[in-house]
């Protein structure tokens, strides 16, 4: 059985595209975490938890909003057979290091409960209420070939998957999500999904 | 498809350098957890001799120990030595080296020493230094998933191994204690000032715990070895650093793995002996009627080992199965979690064919993995 | 004690990130946690830390938290009496 991407988001270069199309850019040369909040507003997102996470949780939090309400494709599928896989180079690096600088006087513990790449993972579940299988990769660069074939791995027993790489430090957002599902009979109607192979992957990456 | 199976192991702690001292001290019922000062504040922590580790790195592997950081130096010792007990060939394509860790090099945000590249702080090098060290053919993979990571790190294993991608996969999980982790958990108020007590009454929180601790899991069964026959993970969706009340996504790892009915010969459970943990765990085993099955953790001979607790806990659970063992869960005295569990009081030999291991962290996340000895 | 509640009322905001809140929004009777502000046991923690920080007051027994966290006006009572 094939499986097919759905819909995807990107952050990259200011800009926040959904399925190709541009949806929000910021001119102006801001902080990852501005650029973030300037995001949430242009889609009119009213998550009040939003602003207590740090940026990598921001970044997978907006990304995967576009996704998911989009036709509602989360509802289309049992929540615990959707599975979360993400990946990145920076792991929680600038919360680690905002978090260390408080290290010496007063240690916050809000600053450290998301000092771990997954975190993110967390806060999506959270949101969307996704029960599934999680993983989360730190590769050097961006590796469309890894998420490709753990994605097909988990395909095997699961319907589906929200994939991707999210990646940030003071001047990188970079942010990328795509969700993939098994091809159901009904779905073969429908002739606007992407096949779910490394290239495409790669290409909706790069494009 | 084909079947994964647990092979040679090696774990580096505390409390040995070899699976075979720490099994032995263990059942000897040691403890690696003891007072230590990190940077003038005193700590109930589970911490490897620096001299120690140097001396054995030095005299083990014939390289410098001033240009590999602790961690480094603990994994290569830790992968030497399954691969020395192994026929391996690193150049193969068919075998892959798999790193687990939550914070890999993060002491190296306090203190760079001259000879280590300031780029070690990323996950990936750390995982490729090591990688290099040996000479291994693949990239490696790294998982970092909170403290289910070693164990989601064997199950991704076994599922490249079911899908016959690899023939032969080295999975290492290694964390170390630092003034960074030690600090964020006590400002969650969630560490110990004693030995930890996970299920006891009177737990009040967890000991950091460092180790690095290696196995490789092949497609080669041999005469008494244990096989990975199932594994998953689930989100709770609910809290990113408190566990669900309902136990919900350890439940449903139960509920995914376990056979029908189905009840192992004993679970190594989570047990970090925080208040949270030990009662959504015993509300998790009881919602899948495991509430009477022997249970242990230990939290209580190693502290938490973050990236490397769910491998060290698989070999410990792959070597009760093989020596017929069952484990003590070190510090539990009486029943302290609303739902009463069978918390192993004494080490002891006993029959084993299968047994539970699961662990839970932060990001809501859990994971579960069934091993049967063949 | 008016102005230590309006002070506090800012001081939260800030040091909880709700970033959508005003101090207005607070009331300063009604409780801070449960519903309302939606805070949860993170926040209870750097409710802790802003207390430190700001007023130089360790809470010994974490037991107390609940009572003296329960809105802003007990928290500033708290305050009042034990500032040095």
């Amino acid at each position: 059985m094939s499986s097919y991407i759905l819909s995807h988001t990107k952050i990259a270069t200011n800009c926040l595209w959904h399925n190709g199309k541009l949806i929000s850019k910021n001119d102006e040369r801001v902080s990852s975490a501005a650029l973030l909040e300037g995001f949430y507003k242009s889609i009119n997102l009213s998550y009040p938890k939003f602003f207590k996470m740090d940026a990598l949780s921001k970044l997978g939090i907006l990304c995967a909003e576009l996704i998911l309400k989009d036709e509602n494709i989360n509802d289309l599928f049992a929540k615990e057979k959707t599975a979360i896989v993400l990946s990145n180079k920076n792991s929680s690096l600038q919360t680690d290091v905002a978090y260390a600088k408080t290290m010496a006087d007063f240690p916050s513990p809000a600053l450290f409960v998301y000092t771990l790449p997954n975190i993110v993972t967390g806060e999506i579940a959270i949101k969307h209420k996704i029960t599934g299988e999680n993983a989360f990769f730190i590769e050097p660069i961006f590796n469309a070939e890894l998420l490709h074939n753990y994605a097909e791995l988990i395909l095997q027993e699961n319907d589906a998957a929200l994939c991707g790489w999210l990646n940030i430090d003071e001047t990188t957002c970079e942010g990328f999500l795509y969700f993939v599902a098994k091809q159901t009979v009904e779905d073969e109607k429908k002739t606007n999904f992407i096949t779910h192979n490394s290239q495409n992957i790669t290409n909706l990456y790069i494009n | 498809m084909e079947k994964a199976f647990l092979h040679n192991s090696n774990i580096i702690s505390p409390l040995g350098f070899t699976t075979e001292h720490n099994f032995n001290a263990v059942c000897e019922g040691d403890i690696g957890i003891q007072n230590h000062t990190f940077n003038n504040v005193n700590y109930c922590t589970s911490v490897i001799n620096n001299n120690l580790l140097d001396d054995t790195f030095s005299a083990q592997t014939k390289s410098n120990p001033k240009e590999f950081t602790r961690l480094e130096k603990m994994c290569i010792l830790s992968v030497q030595d399954v691969l020395s007990n192994s026929a391996i060939d690193t150049k193969d394509k068919g075998t892959l080296f798999i790193f687990s860790t939550t914070k890999g090099n993060i002491d190296l945000l306090e203190n760079t020493p001259a000879n280590i590249p300031a780029d070690r702080i990323y996950l990936h090098e750390t995982a490729q230094v090591i990688s290099n060290y040996f000479g291994f053919i693949n990239k490696p993979m790294v998982v970092s998933n909170a403290c289910i990571s070693g164990l989601l790190a064997i199950i991704i294993a076994k599922r490249l191994i079911a899908d016959n991608q690899y023939d032969n996969i080295i999975v290492t999980g290694a964390d170390i204690v630092s003034t960074f982790t030690l600090s964020g958990f006590n400002s969650l108020s969630a560490l110990s000032n004693k030995v930890c007590k996970p299920f006891d009454k009177n737990r009040i929180g967890i000991n950091l715990g460092e180790a690095a601790a290696s196995i490789l899991i092949s497609n080669q069964q041999k005469e008494n070895t244990v096989e990975i026959i199932s594994g998953c993970s689930a989100n709770d969706a609910n809290h990113i650093s408190g566990p669900s009340r309902t136990g919900e996504g350890l439940y449903k790892c139960l509920q995914k793995i376990l056979p029908n009915n189905f009840i192992p010969d004993f679970i190594n459970a989570h047990g970090t002996a925080t208040e949270f943990n030990d009662e959504m765990e015993s509300i998790a085993f009881s919602r899948a009627g495991l509430q009477n099955t022997f249970t242990n953790s230990l939290k209580g001979y190693y502290g938490h080992t973050l990236g490397a607790a769910g491998v060290l806990e698989s070999i410990f659970c792959a070597e009760s199965l093989r020596q017929n063992k069952i484990i003590a869960s070190a510090g539990f005295e009486e029943q302290g979690t609303s739902i009463k569990l069978n918390i192993i009081k004494k080490t002891e030999n006993k029959k084993n064919t299968t047994c539970l291991k699961t662990a839970s962290g932060f990001g809501g996340c859990n994971a579960a993995v069934l091993y049967k000895l063949n | 004690m008016e102005n230590l509640i309006q002070d506090l009322k800012v001081q939260i905001i800030e040091q909880l990130n709700l970033a959508e809140v005003k101090p207005e929004d607070i009331d300063a009777s009604a409780p801070l946690f449960g519903e309302g502000l939606g805070l949860d046991s993170i926040d209870a923690l750097e409710l802790i830390v802003l207390l430190e920080k700001q007023y130089g007051i360790k809470i010994k027994e974490p037991q107390d938290a609940k009572n003296i966290f329960h809105s802003v006006k007990t928290l500033a009572e708290y305050i009042s009496a034990n500032k040095k």
